[in-house]
């Protein structure tokens, strides 16, 4: 990557949003770029609306929260309620469509895939995170793919489990832009 | 823990690391949004380094358990937020007039009171220097990227070592939560410090001194018997509640941080050689105070900026000598001006000093300050 | 271990005490001293930690390690040095208004916690340094200087509160019989874990004074036909935190290495 890339994930509490952030700016320090993310988050309950803003650049990032978002990813309805304001000209909403169903993109540049079910399809429907991760990578080349898999393999590896499905379910997501 | 290259890490984990770098093996803590973090990793890592790990049943006893793990040889932190570091105010006091080292890390919320438990602020300035009652120097530090909250810490320990002290690392729930990238290495002997032995006999032991050199400090269980107290003391930390001793104390303890300033204070500089603007923060609103200076720099405007990650004692001489150059300073913080009436307290060059506050439980944007720093400017 | 006399404990130079006459505060440092001598305590490995009030002195006469902290807060300073070092022989000397009031949550926390501290509480059943105000052992229906009424709340049975709270061992004695008192401060040091030891102790210049003008002599004997009952209350076997932490610990550096 070039320059700098500012996203934000938005979601709700459980989703795994944290989780994607994390294993981006992973891959990007790993690429020798700098990441930070921040996240918005209110009392620690599962369904409520979660944000993390992540700053990917190749010089350091000063102001830790993004300004001009590049991308704005809405795993959920109220995330994209919300986020729909802040995105800047240029900007581009990607969205889960089986969560998202009522927002009205005239005039935004907005691409909707059915995360939800492409997970559950899997048998893995915790892994919707992994196949959102999969589509942020493809659609912004913020970092290369080889690097995600990388930290993402890493992950499986310190755990006992160590299954696949996290890695197939981000090479679904990754794919399934064309 | 020593990482090859940068790890993706928050700041408060680089907290917990950090302590854990500088030999901590005593933590005791009550937990609290947004420092729970530090707790919980204290809690995991402690057993694996030999260590103790304490969940206590408030703020005022964690304040207390920390104090007497240290008088009992060990390296000991406490991590909290303002409602728990308020109810530490008591024993912070405490460790002051006993002398007794310790690290407080206060991930600032914001207040007062119970306010917004996730939300940063800078509002614990002046608690940190004023909290507890009683006149004494106080040693406080402020991170403002994940790296700082690794580096300080360390620092933070050795300081409480090197001037028998509590130090406060005033952090924020922005800091504390952020990831970024951050190296751990192992600190050096120096970096780390030690706590000295005493090398006079048992029998000749004193535990306080007032005026001249801290004596050391040694463990309880050893060779050397001897009483710490928080009421007024002699050199033998007998009761002493005589004008004469309670004088030579209370300015012993102001003196032995403010008259060893020069090797606490640090600040950084960006762009202030030429400034005619400055810049003056610190924790998570220097971040923001530094992507207005490139703004400005990027327009044309002389603008420069002093970071203080040293808050206590207040960085005097620096912020004077921009003061004295620059047409205007710029104070942006997460309060309603706690650092800015330090800046015009200093103001002896009728230089214009503006404040800019944000205290709804946001961050302070870039545009607001470079629209300070425009003004400032002409 | 050492063969000290309870006298080699005392910090001689320092007396006379700052007590009144008739205070039982001397007693129950005697009777601790004797304990500290029966059990050949070494005074490097020992520490007192005291809190604030007439018996917060106590310390300050002890030729043992001592630590004099803020009032209310001695069992969780004391909980620090002993979880710091296990090696160590930590008393609490705490009054009513340290043990039982402002400290009162750390009480029965240490006790449910089980830190290896002995908790010594003189309870005089008022504020003595301060002129007599009511605490939180204070009995219903009598005078303090600040329950010209008749106290209005009831007074805790702070050996009840103890054992509830789950610590090992719990003992009452009273300064009437210091000997007694003596071997029940003996039996919590002797005993890892937490133990609770109160010793009921007249304060005839505050509490006296305000209920009838009693002599010392009459409060001494009062004690001794307290409602309280005296004596061992509770003497369990319990695994202390430190212990316990340490082989959980040990077991699961153990695993990581393997």
């Amino acid at each position: 990557m070039k320059g700098r890339i500012e996203l934000i994930l938005g979601g709700v509490g459980g989703q795994g949003i944290l989780t994607i952030g994390t294993i981006l700016g992973e891959a990007a320090l790993q690429e020798g770029l700098f990441a930070c993310l921040s996240s918005s988050y209110g009392t620690e309950a599962r369904g409520t609306f979660t944000r993390s803003d992540l700053i990917l650049s190749e010089d350091s990032i000063d102001f830790i929260e993004v300004t001009a978002p590049n991308v704005v990813l809405c795993l959920a309805q109220t995330a994209c309620d919300r986020l729909l304001p802040v995105l800047s000209p240029g900007g581009e909403i990607l969205f889960d469509s089986d969560q998202v169903t009522a927002a009205d993109f005239s005039g935004i540049s907005s691409k909707g895939y059915p995360v939800t079910s492409m997970a559950l399809e899997r048998g893995y429907p915790r892994g919707a995170n992994l196949i959102a991760l999969g589509l942020l990578v493809k659609r912004t080349g913020a970092v290369t793919p080889e690097s995600v898999l990388s930290v993402l393999s890493r992950k499986i590896a310190s755990r006992s489990s160590g299954n696949k499905e996290p890695l197939e379910a981000f090479t679904a997501g990754y794919s399934a832009v064309l | 823990m020593e990482t090859a290259g940068p790890i993706f890490a928050s700041g408060n984990e680089a907290i917990a690391e950090g302590a854990f770098a500088a030999g901590a093996l005593f933590y005791a803590g009550y937990p609290i949004t947004p420092s729970s973090e530090i707790a919980e990793i204290a809690s995991r890592r402690m057993p694996g380094l030999g260590g103790m790990f304490v969940q206590m049943e408030d703020e005022l006893s964690s304040m207390a358990a920390i104090i007497g793990a240290s008088l009992a040889g060990k390296r000991a932190f406490t991590a909290t937020s303002g409602p728990g570091f308020s109810l530490m105010q008591e024993n912070l006091g405490m460790a002051v007039m006993g002398e007794i080292p310790c690290v407080v890390v206060n991930v600032q919320r914001s207040g007062p009171s119970t306010g917004m438990a996730t939300k940063p602020a800078q509002g614990d300035v002046m608690q940190a220097r004023w909290g507890t009652h009683g006149d004494h120097g106080i040693i406080t530090l402020v991170p403002s990227s994940v790296q700082d909250c690794y580096d300080l810490t360390i620092r933070a320990f050795r300081l409480s070592e090197e001037f028998r002290t509590p130090v406060i690392l005033l952090a924020d729930a922005a800091i504390g939560k952020v990831r970024e990238g951050v190296r751990y290495y192992p600190p050096t002997e120096e970096e780390k410090g030690v706590r000295p032995l005493p090398d006079c006999p048992p029998s000749d032991y004193r535990p306080f001194a007032f005026g001249g050199a801290t004596p050391p400090l040694p463990p309880f269980g050893g060779d050397y018997i001897y009483r710490i107290t928080g009421s007024m003391h002699d050199e033998r930390g007998g009761q002493a509640a005589n004008p004469g001793t309670a004088d030579r104390v209370i300015r012993h303890l102001t003196e032995k941080i403010e008259g060893k300033r020069d090797r606490i204070v640090s600040v950084r500089s960006l762009a202030l050689e030429d400034a005619e603007v400055a810049v003056c923060s610190f924790g998570c609103s220097a971040r923001s105070s530094k992507a207005a200076v490139r703004s400005a720099r990027n327009r044309g405007i002389r603008a420069g900026l002093l970071e203080l990650t040293t808050l206590w004692p207040f960085p005097d001489g620096e912020v004077r000598s921009i003061l004295s150059r620059v047409k205007a300073v710029i104070v942006p913080e997460l309060n309603l001006g706690q650092v800015a009436r330090e800046v015009e307290r200093l103001n002896d060059f009728s230089c214009t000093v503006v404040r800019v506050n944000r205290v709804d439980g946001g961050l302070l944007k870039p545009e607001e300050i470079l629209a300070a720093i425009e003004e400032g400017a002409s | 271990m050492t063969n000290l006399a309870y006298r080699d404990y005392l910090a001689e130079e320092k007396l006379p005490t700052i007590w009144c006459p008739g205070c039982g505060n001397g007693t129950v440092l005697r009777a601790l001293l004797q304990a500290f001598a029966a059990l050949k305590l070494d005074p490097g490995k020992t520490v007192a930690v005291s809190g604030i009030g007439c018996w917060g002195w106590a310390d300050d006469y002890i030729r043992v390690n001592a630590f004099h902290g803020t009032h209310g807060r001695a069992l969780p300073f004391a909980t620090g040095i002993a979880l710091a070092n296990p090696d160590l022989t930590v008393i609490a000397l705490m009054g009513d208004g340290d043990g039982a009031t402002i400290g009162g949550n750390h009480l029965i926390h240490a006790a449910r916690r089980n830190v290896n501290v002995t908790a010594l509480v003189a309870n005089n059943f008022n504020y003595g340094m301060t002129g007599g105000q009511y605490s939180g052992t204070t009995p219903s229906g009598s005078t303090t200087s600040t329950s010209s009424l008749g106290h209005m709340e009831e007074g805790f049975d702070l050996c009840s509160l103890a054992a509830a709270a789950g610590a090992p061992y719990v003992a009452r004695g009273t300064v009437a019989e210091p000997a007694k008192l003596a071997r029940l401060i003996e039996g919590g040091l002797a005993r890892r874990g937490f133990s609770f030891v109160e010793a009921l102790s007249p304060c005839p210049t505050h509490f006296g004074r305000f209920n009838g003008a009693k002599t010392p002599w009459e409060m001494l004997r009062e004690l001794k036909t307290t409602s309280l009952p005296l004596g061992i209350l509770a003497d369990r076997e319990k695994e202390d935190y430190g212990k316990r932490y340490a082989r959980a610990a040990g077991g699961e550096r153990k695993e990581g290495s393997a």
